[in-house]
């Protein structure tokens, strides 16, 4: 490599196209110099500067959207990055989520005795992290990406360290996450090596570039190394997925978690694992489709069946939102495997995640609001007779549940109608099956749910305590509270009944 | 060769076996530098003679050996606690001041399109891609590369290492059982 | 502008239905209701309205009052199309009666949370009235779920004894028939290539490219099986007795008056015009489902004590009926199906509220307990005996005609199965006087005795009489003028239905003459009561 190519990547180091991120990782750093200034960690003033910042990068995000939103594919950085529709989307998608959580965290942080800039500063680089991880074209960027987003996990997971539940999710997923970052990693290596390999016809340059290693692996198929390098890579994602058969750390980890990050793990790590995921199978591995396509059905029909099947005695709330969170990444799964057949289906994911956002933060925030004292140990039983406690938590609860568990006309309805028709474009008979009778199985646990919220529950007079000692009842809810919790549920609805505010803008 | 690679495969993989199953956080520590040694010796195998001193150097050398001192010689309970002074605030003024002074500078001369790299002067003495390299020139080449190829993920690393550092002082900071009294209501 | 109409009868409804919701706590009552009422009488009145225009619209692909709006899913082939044809005509109407009387019911309940309960009420009446105006059938799919959502709450929230596994139950089977259905629509929509969900593009796709033999016949039986779980067909109708049991009076009008008709409907709409080639391979089966519904059940039914169990698996025994009209897929039999969901609509509407009326004059729902009401109350008693006949199919109710042309076009296909059916008749007969007989002749049992001398037992008061008389005036006018409905069905079905070209097409009965000739003395006097 001479040095007039070094030249022209440096010219395409375009740091102009990567400014949210940059905005990002300085908000993040506004707020630390905050707290060296003030000294005391005034939650309201942290929270003010994350909330409006990200609010502020919103806004100045749909301000340049008027010159028109980014249509067509631009490789920058030397082939690193490469900023398509999609990737502009899933960068609103995450700074959506990361706002969300923000939320989230200040009202668990209020009632604890917890470090509390650190929580807004990492959600902030992890977000930023979560964009440059969809937008990587090349394995060194996607890998760092994905450590960096990772290791902003470990800390959160375990950021109640008064908790030994976090305290053990933590190790817990710090072990997995090492694992499938050592899967990842050998996988990439494999790759690398069998690409770059000057014994082979074909030898790309850069066999980490997605589109060369595209390239490689269309004139070598059926080498072995090749399979098993793209194995590995597969699984090493299918942990952020959670997919089965790397699911097991997900019930553990969710409930020790501290509910905000429980849902920035459930939405925006999920949502960054799909979308890497079918960067990878519908770029490099293309050509692999005679058996990506099998393997990834199996796996998806597996992921809805465990985690439909294991949600259905769980008391715990929050593994339920876990396990029922793993049947969504199996839902997701069909559409990837739809998307390497059907070119629209790409939108149909990116409208489920949307809507399973929505949904999700709109039932997380009701367990966050419920849970100002204990945080793992929610059960169903505690949710009894909400609806004549918190009419509006109540609500805010059934409109999210409703809307995951797919019913009409909430937004979760339009998100599988899509995902479901792609897969009949796709002709994914059997996967649809088993996604019927998943989603029939989770009406069950999600119903169940609302039914202890709402449904007046008979009671003699005398007997009028229940067996599970009542969570303390939330503070009354504020006016932010109530704006959060409204906003979700009327956006969920929108979703459903005028699917055009996303669809429009998705061009699906 | 194959000899020289399982035997210093068994360095890398062995120690790093025994540091995670010793209680003993000095032998542990000790363990992890053999295994470091052992993967610099792996990269010598590999004409890799750049990374395996670097390997050296900066994680056997430096890293561990300040993780051997901070485990044998301080009691980190004891440490007294560490307030800001003035010095110290007024260092990290300027500080800052510089940095805001060169991201004006930068912003003010060719914006972040990032031209100013590819002005590079031409360096007389590049090698051709098919000569072999010394050792200095691959140092050059390898900056060339970090900075302008692997720019990117090169200041990525920077947000991972800031996290990590964040992360190590959440999980392991006292704090003072008074500041949780002062969370009124953070409504807005 | 009769588009606006049909806009008018979904939006107002649906409207009013989230202002109820979001209006002030001090909103005085007399609002509410005045809200309520509108809102239930303004979809009656677009029923009424479209009716009589119903002959001199112009007719565009098969429907009137055709009208379109883009939802942002068009590159899908989903629009909101809007419109109405012979088949949708009269349930278009049964909803809005339905709908009227139920809300009415419902409006001087004394409910607790009236508000909300009117509010989910009018949100159903909302979905109710948009499925059987739906042409697009992904609408027509939508608006059925926005109907049966609100069922689920108001079974959990308001329901009896017994609700909150009813309502699970309940929530999971039709979900699972609803998802059935959904597959088998959108297997119609790929593999059609129609691009659209618009039922005449879909009709014309698949005459153009009739579907292959394995397809077409998969893609009814989803059909067949998830709408069939949604009208309770046979092995899968246990939700139907214990959900309407536990739901309270005026969903279990709408829905097992309304919303359970949609399944037939979609079948008879979609499935049965669009899959031809698929339907053969399963009449075979359907014929003993069907029966099943009808002997199996009906004597499920004789054995019901408890009088709202004995209403629900009644109707569920009734809807047998409907499937063997639809065996022969005929104009006879559609013709028949479609007259019988119209009067079991209103008949089982009317017997779920008079129950009602009765649970509170004897405080059970146990029919063992009851006796001696006709004493206190000739008025219900004769409403109550009104509503047994028209549902057990006496002539002069709209079911009469119905069952009576079901009859007619099952001879020309399952001959055999005329003799079940027939004694289906019989056992609904038996079931349906031995009720009223138990319930307002036998002796009443102590305990109703001391809680009459405890309590002032009133007749059926105005308020309860005037949904009353809604109802069963739609059984009368029908009953004496199936032209009302048959009209329009006579005018599309032949339409729809290209191969049973060879079937009759004017023996559906058109005006009252038949019906003098047929209808026996004894009804005619006991609608002269229940009139008084």
């Amino acid at each position: 490599m001479n040095l007039e190519a070094f030249q022209k990547i440096a010219a395409s180091n375009l740091w102009g196209n990567l400014l949210p991120e940059i905005y990002l990782v300085a908000l993040c750093l506004l707020l630390l110099v905050f707290e060296m200034v003030f000294r005391r960690q005034d939650l309201l003033l942290l929270f003010r500067v994350a909330l409006w910042g990200q609010v502020l990068l919103l806004v100045l995000m749909g301000l340049s959207y008027f010159g028109g939103f980014p249509s067509g594919r631009e490789e920058l950085f030397g082939g690193l990055l490469v900023q398509t529709p999609l990737t502009e989307t899933m960068r609103l998608f995450f700074l959506f989520g990361s706002l969300l959580v923000s939320y989230l965290g200040t009202r668990f942080l209020r009632a604890r005795n917890l470090a509390r800039t650190e929580f807004f500063a990492i959600t902030l680089l992890v977000t930023a992290a979560l964009m440059l991880l969809v937008q990587s074209n090349q394995f060194v960027l996607l890998f760092v990406a994905l450590e960096t987003v990772t290791v902003g996990f470990y800390v959160l997971v375990a950021y109640a360290r008064t908790s030994g539940y976090s305290l053990e999710a933590g190790l817990k997923y710090l072990i997995m996450g090492a694992l499938s970052s050592g899967l990842l990693l050998f996988g990439i290596v494999l790759l690398y090596g069998v690409a770059g390999s000057p014994d082979l016809a074909g030898a790309v340059g850069d066999p980490l570039h997605f589109p060369s290693l595209a390239q490689f692996i269309a004139a070598h198929p059926d080498n072995t190394l090749v399979l098993a390098g793209s194995l590995l890579v597969l699984s090493g994602i299918a942990f952020k997925v959670g997919a089965v058969p790397f699911q097991i750390w997900i019930p553990d980890v969710y409930q020790g978690a501290p509910t905000p990050v429980s849902a920035f793990l459930a939405v925006s790590s999920k949502a960054a694992g799909i979308i890497v995921l079918l960067t990878l199978v519908t770029g490099p591995f293309a050509a692999l489709s005679g058996w990506t396509i099998p393997l990834i059905s199996t796996v998806a029909v597996l992921t809805i069946l465990y985690g439909n099947l294991t949600a259905l005695p769980q008391r715990n709330v929050k593994r339920i939102m876990g396990l029922s969170g793993i049947a969504h990444a199996g839902y997701l799964l069909m559409g990837v495997v739809a998307a390497m057949t059907v070119d629209w289906a790409v939108g149909a994911i990116v409208f489920y995640l949307f809507t399973y956002l929505l949904a999700s933060f709109g039932v997380f925030g009701v367990m966050a609001l419920l849970s100002e004292g204990q945080d793992a140990d929610q059960e169903l039983d505690h949710y009894e007779d909400l609806a004549k406690r918190q009419p509006l938590l109540a609500a805010a609860l059934t409109v999210g549940l409703a809307s995951l568990a797919g019913i009409p006309p909430l937004g979760g309805f339009i998100g599988k109608l899509v995902l479901f028709i792609a897969a009949f474009q796709a002709g994914l008979y059997t996967l649809l099956a088993f996604s019927v009778v998943g989603v029939v199985l989770s009406i069950y646990y999600y119903f169940g749910w609302v039914r202890e919220a709402v449904f007046r529950v008979w009671r003699s007079a005398e007997g009028a305590g229940s067996a599970t000692p009542a969570l303390p009842e939330p503070r009354s809810l504020t006016g932010l509270d109530r704006t959060a919790l409204v906003g979700l549920s009327v956006l969920t609805l929108i979703l459903g009944v005028a699917p055009f505010v996303l669809t429009w803008f998705l061009q699906l | 060769m194959d000899i020289f690679f399982i035997l210093f495969a068994l360095l890398t993989v062995v120690p790093a076996f025994l540091m995670v199953v010793t209680p003993n956080p000095v032998a542990g520590a000790v363990f992890l530098i053999l295994s470091f040694i052992g993967m610099a010796c792996l990269f010598v195998l590999l004409e890799a003679f750049f990374l395996a001193v670097l390997q050296i150097l900066v994680y056997a050398g430096a890293i561990m050996v300040l993780f051997l001192f901070i485990i044998m010689l301080l009691d980190v309970r004891e440490v007294e606690k560490l307030r800001p002074n003035t010095v110290t605030a007024a260092a990290a003024g300027v500080s800052l001041l510089l940095l805001v002074l060169g991201l004006i500078a930068v912003l003010a001369g060719d914006g972040l399109s990032g031209q100013l790299l590819s002005a590079l002067p031409a360096v007389p003495d590049y090698p051709a891609a098919d000569e072999p390299l010394g050792l200095a020139q691959k140092v050059k080449a390898y900056g060339y590369g970090l900075f302008t190829k692997y720019m990117l993920p090169f200041q990525l690393t920077g947000i991972l290492l800031l996290i990590a550092m964040i992360g190590v002082i959440v999980l392991s900071k006292k704090r003072a059982a008074e500041e949780g009294a002062e969370s009124a209501g953070a409504d807005s | 502008m009769d588009a606006f109409f049909l806009y008018l009868a979904i939006f107002l409804p649906f409207g009013l239905g989230i202002l109820l919701l979001f209006l002030p706590e001090r909103t005085g009552e007399g609002a509410v209701r005045a809200l309520g009422v509108l809102g239930f009488a303004v979809p009656l009145a677009v029923a009424l309205f479209l009716a009589l225009r119903f002959g001199s619209a112009p007719v565009e692909d098969g429907y009137r009052f055709l009208t379109a709006i883009d939802t942002g899913l068009s590159s899908l082939g989903i629009e909101l199309r809007l419109g109405l044809n012979g088949i949708s005509l009269p349930l278009f109407l049964l909803a809005g009666i339905v709908g009227f009387a139920a809300g009415l019911h419902a409006l001087q309940s004394n409910a607790p949370r009236l508000r909300l309960y009117i509010a989910l009420l009018l949100v159903m009446q909302a979905g109710l009235m948009g499925t059987f105006s739906s042409v697009d059938i992904f609408f027509f799919y939508f608006f059925h779920e926005f109907a049966l959502v609100p069922t689920f709450v108001m079974i959990g929230i308001w329901g009896g004894f017994g609700r909150r596994s009813a309502a699970i139950e309940m929530t999971i089977y039709l979900t699972l028939g609803a998802l059935l259905s959904l597959l088998g629509l959108l297997l119609l929509y790929v593999q059609s290539g129609a691009e659209s969900f618009s039922l005449p593009a879909l009709r014309d796709a698949l005459a153009a490219q009739p579907l292959g033999e394995t397809v077409a016949s998969n893609a009814f039986a989803l059909l067949l099986f998830g709408f069939g779980i949604l009208v309770s067909l046979f092995p899968f109708h246990s939700w139907a007795p214990r959900g309407y049991a536990a739901a309270p009076t005026a969903t279990a009008m709408l829905h097992a008056g309304v919303l359970k008709k949609f399944g037939l409907y979609g079948l008879i709409q979609i499935a049965y015009p669009l899959l031809p080639e698929g339907a053969g391979n399963w009449q075979g089966l359907l014929v003993w489902l069907a029966l099943g519904n009808v002997v199996l059940l009906g004597f499920v039914t004789m054995a019901q004590r408890d009088l709202k169990q004995m209403i629900g698996y009644s109707s569920v025994m009734h809807m047998g009926y409907a499937f063997l009209g639809l065996l022969a897929f005929s104009t006879v039999g559609v013709g028949g199906a479609v007259l019988l969901l119209f009067g079991h609509g209103l008949s089982v509407a009317l017997l779920f509220m008079l129950s009602t009326a009765v649970y509170h004059r004897t405080q059970t729902y146990d029919m063992q307990e009851m006796g001696g009401l006709i004493g206190k109350a000739p008025i219900l008693a004769a409403f109550f005996a009104a509503a047994t006949f028209a549902s057990v199919g006496l002539p002069g109710f709209a079911n009469f005609w119905g069952e009576f042309t079901i009859f007619i076009s099952l001879w020309e296909t399952y001959a055999w199965a005329l003799i079940p059916a027939a004694l289906g008749i019989i056992i609904s007969a038996i079931y349906g006087l031995r009720a009223f007989s138990r319930i307002f002749m036998a002796e009443p049992s102590d305990a109703l005795k001391e809680h009459w001398e405890e309590n002032q037992v009133q007749d059926l008061q105005v308020r309860e009489r005037v949904p009353a008389c809604i109802l069963l005036a739609g059984l009368l006018v029908v009953g004496f003028f199936p032209a009302v409905v048959t009209g329009p069905l006579d005018a599309d079905l032949p339409g729809l239905q290209p191969a049973a070209a060879e079937a009759s097409e004017t023996i559906l009965p058109h005006d009252a003459t038949e019906s003098s000739r047929l209808a026996a003395t004894a009804p005619a006097a006991q609608e002269g009561s229940a009139v008084r």
